[in-house]
């Protein structure tokens, strides 16, 4: 299989392929998310898509005369030069490529790969519509937990596809605490849901279920307090996604 | 001296021992010895060497195998080491400033074993209590805090950047290695053609806000390396803290029960230092305190563990030590190592003790063969004994072979008492060739190897049987049988007139005497069941001896026993085969001829000869030089040989014969074949004492007896053995028949004289031996050689002038 690349100029909302798309740039962190994705991809039995997207910012800043970047190993500033970033961008798709390939392979997927160069929220929302399951690769974060759980945070709607990706987020991390802090509004009703989310967390030892509401989300999601593993959300809830595609500093599970 | 003068009677040949001194029937009767017979001398040095508590004073216990030096060293050690004295235990445990050296600990008995258990308790309640103590909700919470606050400071320091940046249009951008600033409009990023497009005044503008962000960008993404290591340093803390309260309430209640024992207390203070600073070993790698696998785990962990290398748990007294293998790392100790993934580790739990160890506060008995025989142990056991420590190390480490690094364990201060056992000559030797060994084992403890037979020591011979009886579980020895070991053990002893102390050989042969006497049905041991027990052992030795007797009963191995022969005379001597001795005879022959005072051994020229049987026919060179040529030179050489012999020989009681058959080719005089001669001789002829005389003369009485008693046939001995006679009941009998004949000789004179039938005869004034005498045949063949000579050396002569002459 080789990858093409495919400009997207406009986000469709056509046919939803059966597919689990993944979705990464240059500075996502890979292995939890392509982890993830491989898993929701085995357990919805969908062809895996690798979308590498070269963020058309940061090549617009590589292109200003100024342009340095701080270094954040060091701290120390260098030149951001538009030919360097090109070649870490084609560094680190070939990287992602490979990873998917070797996923995929492990868990007998189908995969396809492709490469995008654009805005990179415009692309990611055109994206969530294509797919059953669009996983987003956030920036590593760079605290440190120091107690050892896994937090996932759930944005809490109607929408059963939510804890089909829950069930497999809690199977990849089964034995180990899980804090899960799920959003709830007045709107929805959780009953059902709840009780089988607080079956599933019988598993995991020392877990529990924190409810937050939507208004701090914002607050949970800041670089603030302990760190948030894996974000599940729902397309249908636009802004909602929007305002967590610019707070979350994790892998984002996006259903539709 | 008429021949039946010379001959010795049946009383003679045998010392009987008189049962009429013993007052008991069996041995059952008596009572056992307390101490060993005829070994004061030994006795007195050991309980000296024993109980003297100066260093130096160790001891050697010398004396022939089977004499009861290990029996008699353990009855008095046995006794010293039941006296009370206070005993310690010596435990290993880990150094945890320094790892290779191991630290040792000094404990009264039994304190050892029980530190070790308290330890491995403590492990176990690490294991069950720190992975709560780190599960409490309190301590999750008070960590979370640091962790939250960290970030805080984090988020802070980039929200107020990104707030300015914000400020003046321009954004905060991840990059694959870091962050960036770019100016935006509408909230993207401005693309380069229309930063191009702006005034020069604007773009200064923008680029010096930029660059002002960028400092700032600095100084937060330089904070964040310390704020890690910050967060890092107060979770430290916080879990030595809650670690601390744990451990600390553990090792309180062990330092109150050790609070006697400095080095036990310093030991804890290190255990607990360590177990602060390292909680992570007793935390579960999930996070899960796993409690069912506590004790398993607990008995795995080693830091902890004490080694206890000497337990004296429930002794009483002084420890004794008997090494049966003393190597080097048998008596000083060794540092084991396990093999790991192909490499080869250790620490302080595979320490091991040595004898020294074991024995320190009291004693270590060694062989001192065994001692000697294995590569520096004797070394070794010096080295300790002059420095009183052991110190642990490898042969490796002693010799410099390697560089390796190993573990250097703390020296053990020894307080021991070595009693060596060996052999006479080892002591001699080690004496003689090691000076330090005069410096270390100043007690020698001789044992004799026999005693005086009087009636004194016969009554206490019976006491000492009876103890081997009782302690073996033997049947008891009835009277008789008493007197008839007694007079064995003067046999094995080759004289009637001392006692064997050799105890190993007779309790081999009582323990066979209560074999045949059990398999006969008998409650007690009769002479009987004894003599089959010695003619059993004898029987199973004696296939040489019998393959020898053949050799000569079949003319074979060529031994006269009947008429006269000259130049050629029985000669006798002793096999020894291991620990069986037997006799046998040698036909001794010479040449005589006309020559320059020569006597050549052939056994010598042929190498076969040894030093002492070439000195004795160096004695006789000068014997018949003193006697018949003192005043002019001897004008013959003669030749001597042992006949058919391949397998060397030595020794000078062949002495006698070697002059007999020597006068005999010389004066032609022919020497009975009837007879066979045994002794030694001086330069004046006097006959000396020669060993193994009874076997000799039962060697020569065998052959005759095979062949059948003529009534002539004889040995001739030297006087001086006469009270050395234990001679065979079947030779005893024959003497008393008159068809055997044992004759004593204090005089070379008198063994010529029996031998060649001829008196020796007088000298008279003129110089000359009477007529007929043997010495008057003698002298008139030397001066036949004498005149020959005179012949020849004038012939020489005359033939040396014609040559002169031409």
């Amino acid at each position: 299989m080789t990858g093409k690349i495919v400009m997207i100029d406009k986000i469709t909302s056509n046919d939803r392929p059966n597919k689990v798309v993944v979705t990464v740039d240059a500075e996502s962190s890979l292995s939890s998310t392509l982890e993830l994705a491989s898993a929701l991809a085995v357990a919805s039995q969908s062809e895996l898509h690798g979308l590498f997207i070269e963020d058309r910012d940061l090549l617009r800043v590589a292109s200003l005369p100024f342009a340095r970047e701080v270094i954040l190993a060091s701290g120390q500033p260098r030149i951001l030069d538009n030919q360097q970033l090109l070649r870490s961008f084609k560094a680190r798709s070939r990287y992602f490529r490979q990873s998917l390939a070797r996923h995929a392979q492990q868990s007998t997927l189908v995969w396809t790969y492709s490469t995008v160069r654009g805005d990179k929220r415009s692309i990611e929302l055109a994206k969530s519509v294509e797919a059953e399951f669009l996983i987003i690769g956030q920036p590593t974060d760079t605290r440190s937990n120091v107690v050892n759980r896994k937090r996932i945070l759930l944005t809490n709607s109607q929408n059963p596809k939510l804890y089909q990706a829950l069930d497999v987020v809690l199977e990849n991390f089964r034995d180990q605490p899980v804090e899960l802090l799920l959003t709830s509004s007045a709107n929805v009703s959780m009953q059902d849901s709840l009780r089988q989310l607080m079956k599933k967390l019988e598993n995991h030892p020392l877990s529990s279920l924190v409810q937050i509401k939507p208004a701090a989300l914002v607050t949970t999601l800041a670089l603030k307090g302990p760190a948030v593993d894996f974000v599940i959300a729902s397309r249908r809830d636009l802004e909602l996604l929007e305002k967590i595609l610019q707070r979350a500093h994790c892998p984002i599970i996006v259903v539709y | 001296m008429s021949l039946v003068e010379q001959s010795l009677l049946v009383d003679q040949l045998y010392r009987v021992c008189d049962l009429t001194q013993f007052d008991f029937d069996t041995t059952a009767e008596l009572d056992t010895l307390a101490k060993p017979l005829g070994q004061d001398r030994a006795l007195e040095a050991i309980e000296f060497g024993v109980d003297i508590k100066r260093q130096g004073f160790n001891v050697f216990a010398l004396g022939d195998p089977g004499v009861g030096k290990h029996q008699l060293v353990d009855a008095i050690l046995a006794s010293r080491t039941t006296d009370g004295s206070p005993q310690y235990d010596w435990c290993y445990v880990n150094n945890f400033d320094d790892p290779q050296k191991p630290l040792l600990l000094k404990l009264e008995s039994g304190m050892g074993a029980q530190l070790s258990k308290d330890m491995l308790q403590l492990v176990e309640d690490l294991f069950t209590s720190l992975p709560s103590s780190f599960q409490n909700e309190g301590y999750r919470s008070r960590r979370r805090e640091i962790e939250e606050e960290m970030n805080e400071r984090y988020e802070d320091a980039f929200s107020k950047l990104d707030a300015d940046a914000k400020q003046h249009n321009i954004a905060l951008i991840r990059t694959p290695a870091g962050y960036t600033l770019a100016p935006t409009v509408d909230g993207s990023v401005i693309p380069p053609e229309d930063f191009a497009r702006l005034t020069p005044e604007e773009q200064k503008r923008i680029e010096k806000v930029v660059a002002k962000l960028q400092l700032d960008l600095q100084n937060v993404v330089s904070q964040l390396p310390m704020l890690k290591r910050e967060a890092s340093h107060r979770v430290q803390e916080l879990d030595k803290e809650i670690t601390r309260l744990t451990v600390e309430q553990f090792i309180s209640c062990l330092e109150s029960q050790y609070q006697d024992h400095s080095q036990v207390t310093r030991y804890l203070t290190g255990v607990k230092d360590f177990t602060i600073e390292n909680a992570e070993y007793f935390l579960p790698p999930d996070g899960n305190p796993d409690v069912q696998h506590v004790k398993q785990k607990a008995r795995a962990f080693k830091p902890y563990r004490v080694n206890v290398i000497v337990d004296n748990t429930g002794a009483c007294g002084a420890p004794l030590v008997f090494e049966d293998n003393p190597t080097y790392q048998n008596l000083v100790g060794r540092v084991e190592y396990v093999s790991e993934m192909g490499n080869l580790l250790t620490d302080f739990t595979l320490i091991k003790s040595g004898a020294l160890h074991r024995a320190n506060g009291g004693y270590l008995v060694l062989d001192a063969r065994k001692l000697l025989g294995h590569m520096y142990a004797w070394e070794g056991l010096k080295r300790a004994l002059k420095s009183a420590e052991v110190k642990i190390a490898s042969l490796q480490e002693i010799l410099s072979l390697g560089s390796t690094r190993t573990l250097e364990p703390e020296s053990i201060p020894i307080k021991v008492k070595v009693i060596l056992l060996g052999e006479p000559l080892l002591y001699y030797l080690l004496n003689q060739y090691d000076p330090e060994f005069a410096e270390l084992f100043n007690v020698a403890a001789d044992f004799s190897e026999n005693t005086d037979r009087n009636p004194d020591n016969q009554r206490l011979y019976a006491r000492m049987l009876a103890t081997m009886q009782q302690q073996e579980g033997m049947q008891p020895l009835n009277k008789a049988s008493v007197g008839r070991i007694i007079e064995h053990a003067s046999r094995l002893t080759q004289d009637g007139a001392k006692l064997s102390l050799n105890l190993e050989s007779l309790r081999q042969l009582i323990q066979e005497a209560d074999y045949w006497a059990r398999k006969n049905s008998s409650d007690v041991i009769r002479v009987d069941d004894f003599e089959k027990a010695i003619s059993s052992q004898q029987r199973r030795h004696d296939r040489i001896r019998e393959r020898l007797q053949e050799q000569i009963i079949r003319d074979i191995k060529l031994i006269d026993t009947e008429g006269s022969k000259t130049a050629q005379v029985n000669g006798l001597s002793v096999l020894q085969l291991g620990d069986y001795a037997f006799g046998s005879c040698a036909r001794i022959t010479a040449t005589a001829r006309l020559g320059v005072g020569k006597v050549i051994d052939i056994e010598r020229e042929a190498r076969l000869g040894g030093d002492i049987h070439s000195k004795g026919v160096m004695i006789i060179s000068a014997y018949l030089a003193d006697k018949y040529a003192r005043e002019r030179p001897l004008p013959l050489a003669a030749s001597l040989v042992f006949e058919q012999s391949y397998g060397g020989v030595d020794g000078d009681s062949a002495s006698c014969a070697e002059v007999c058959v020597l006068l005999s080719a010389i004066g032609g005089l022919p020497l009975r074949q009837d007879l066979a001669v045994t002794g030694s001789m001086n330069q004046l002829g006097e006959v000396q004492a020669i060993g193994g005389v009874n076997y000799k003369i039962e060697g020569f009485f065998d052959i005759c007896k095979s062949r059948g008693l003529t009534g002539n046939q004889g040995v001739i001995i030297p006087a001086a053995n006469q009270v050395h006679l234990m001679l065979h009941a079947d030779i005893r009998d024959a003497v008393k028949a008159g068809k055997f004949h044992i004759y004593t000789a204090s005089h070379i004179e008198q063994v010529m004289a029996l031998l060649s039938g001829l008196a020796p005869g007088k000298i008279n004034k003129k110089g000359f031996y009477t007529a007929g005498s043997f010495n008057r045949k003698v002298c008139d063949r030397i001066e036949e050689f004498q005149q020959l000579r005179q012949h020849y050396g004038k012939q020489g002569d005359d033939d040396r002038e014609d040559r002169d002459d031409r």
